[in-house]
């Protein structure tokens, strides 16, 4: 099988994360829209500079990304649209590097942005999908939860982890958020024991094992590295990236994502391996599922996840292994699909120096996950790459 | 109150699932083509309805007033002796690793689901409990 090719010569920039809320008025294009304006100023370029957009969004219907061009008032010359949930940022990474490597355009804005208001979350999980409608949703109505619910009781049969291993990823992450000025939770201090003693949701799941849905707008913009250096930009490399859909599918629950199934040439790509990555950002949709990543992407062996989260610090600043340097969607909040960009965004932060009060201390290579598209009974994306501080 | 789930399943007595004329795969859930061979071959037959739970969850919160009003509510992933993973509602008591048939049922509003129980006669008794029952073709 043929490997990607390099990433070289592609630079990430401008971080943005804006307007998270529990719940907002405003439509998905506004999210989008307003992520573009700031990525724009804090380029220092104008909205005519940017010539290809790769949007992501579960709230924008009955609109489109070739809608935004007329109510942004842009004439592009590269567009995408990425339904890929948590594995959108990568994703729109990896085809927007690819469409600047090429000529295909010159500038990619790649911005997830999400609305919510009170009962959009369950409209969107009552009518997810065909799979779902029929096959899991009728089954209790319990949304996301269930599919999560199985997986996490599978994983703690297999494996042996416990609450306090789940707990251990979710009381991290709260304080990250506490230093991490965007999180929706981030004034709300959660101890170990606050989170064993939440209520249960859908046995093993208690409530901090669940994220809160909201709204929110993420984005970056992707240009050549000559272009970033010559603005004068703080930028970010791609040493490497790749993606799977749908692997191992015969697996009866899912105990591993795509990730096994390119990790080694991930690092080989990159010429590091695990031991070189600074900081981890996964897809914590659930705790669960972050240890599939840490699994998947050689920080661990498969299984030994719970003994991982054990014996590494997970914090920003208690060198181990930083993870969800921002506090990750179980603090700052599920923005639909800019939560699938979150990770990205974060990166970048870090990589180029600008996070603030959550930054590491050596941030020289983050590895950055994602996991989306719950159909049925698991998530069907899975992807990764590794970024790393670039120049300016 | 009408039917609000659209799950595809047939009335049926027993486990009927979409099977491929051509491969013979037990396809679920329900789909237009034979995930397997892609054939436009699929008929909802009859299929062995033993399985094994991999794993449960009791709901204690749901998006539908419906369960909202009978938490909490079991539910389970079951891998079937003829291919496919299912979820179904779960009797009570039955756990992890439990043998178990698997049954299309239809509850008071008329939603077809499937229900896993306890292959023995209290099987039976939890379906009627709960007002679901077996559907008759």
């Amino acid at each position: 099988m043929s490997t990607p090719g390099s990433y070289q010569g592609i630079a990430l920039v401008a971080p943005v994360s804006l307007g998270y809320a529990k719940a907002s008025e405003h439509g998905a294009s506004w999210y989008i829209g307003s992520v573009l304006r700031e990525l724009v100023a804090a380029a220092g370029i104008t909205k005519a500079d940017v010539d290809g957009l790769a949007v992501s969004s579960f709230t924008l219907a009955p609109d489109s990304a070739s809608f935004l061009t007329q109510h942004y008032d842009m004439t592009l010359r590269y567009i995408e649209q990425l339904p890929f949930g948590g594995a959108s940022g990568i994703l729109a990474l990896r085809r927007a590097a690819r469409a600047v490597q090429h000529g295909d355009a010159d500038i990619v804005a790649c911005i997830g942005g999400d609305t919510a208001q009170p009962g959009s979350f369950r409209e969107l999980a009552a009518d997810f999908s065909s799979f779902s409608n029929r096959a899991s949703y009728p089954y209790g109505g319990g949304g996301p939860n269930t599919a999560f619910a199985l997986i996490t009781r599978h994983y703690m049969q297999r494996h042996g982890a416990t609450r306090e291993d789940f707990g251990r990823i979710a009381v991290s992450q709260r304080y990250n958020a506490q230093h991490y000025p965007g999180a929706l939770l981030g004034n709300r201090p959660l101890s170990l024991d606050d989170y064993l003693n939440a209520r249960v949701i859908s046995t093993p799941l208690h409530l901090f094992d669940c994220v809160m849905p909201c709204a929110g707008g993420e984005g970056f913009l992707l240009m050549a590295e000559e272009r970033a250096r010559s603005l004068g930009l703080r930028y970010v490399t791609v040493l490497a990236a790749d993606e799977r859909h749908n692997a191992f599918p015969d697996d009866p629950v899912q105990l591993r994502g795509g990730w096994p199934l390119f990790a080694a040439e991930l690092y080989a790509a990159a010429a590091i391996s695990p031991s070189d990555i600074d900081l981890l950002q996964t897809y914590d949709d659930y705790p669960v599922i972050s240890l599939l990543q840490m699994e998947g992407l050689g920080f661990c062996a498969p299984g030994e996840g719970p003994a991982f989260v054990r014996d590494t610090a997970l914090t920003f600043d208690g060198g181990g292994l930083p993870h969800n340097t921002s506090g990750g969607q179980l603090s700052v909040g599920q923005a639909g699909s800019a939560a699938g960009y979150l990770g990205v965004v974060e990166s970048i932060r870090q990589l180029t120096g600008t996070a603030g009060a959550n930054q590491v201390g050596r941030a020289r290579h983050a590895m950055v996950s994602g996991y989306g598209m719950i159909n049925y009974d698991r998530g069907l994306c899975s992807a990764a790459a590794i970024l790393a501080q670039g120049g300016c | 109150m009408p039917a609000r789930f659209d799950t595809g399943l047939p009335a049926a007595t027993g486990l009927v699932l979409p099977c491929c004329g051509c491969c013979g795969r037990v396809n679920y859930p329900p789909r237009e083509l034979c995930g397997a061979c892609l054939a436009d071959d699929l008929a909802w037959k009859a299929v062995d309805s033993a399985g094994v739970v991999q794993a449960c969850t009791e709901l204690h919160y749901s998006l539908e007033q419906d369960y909202a009003d009978h938490l909490p509510w079991r539910v389970a992933s079951v891998l079937l002796a003829c291919g496919p993973v299912v979820l179904a509602h779960l009797q009570p008591g039955v756990v992890e690793g439990a043998g178990v048939t698997v049954h299309i049922v239809e509850d008071r509003h008329g939603n077809r689901m499937l229900a896993a129980v306890d292959p023995s006669g209290a099987g039976a008794d939890w379906l009627a409990s709960i007002q679901f029952k077996e559907c008759s073709s």
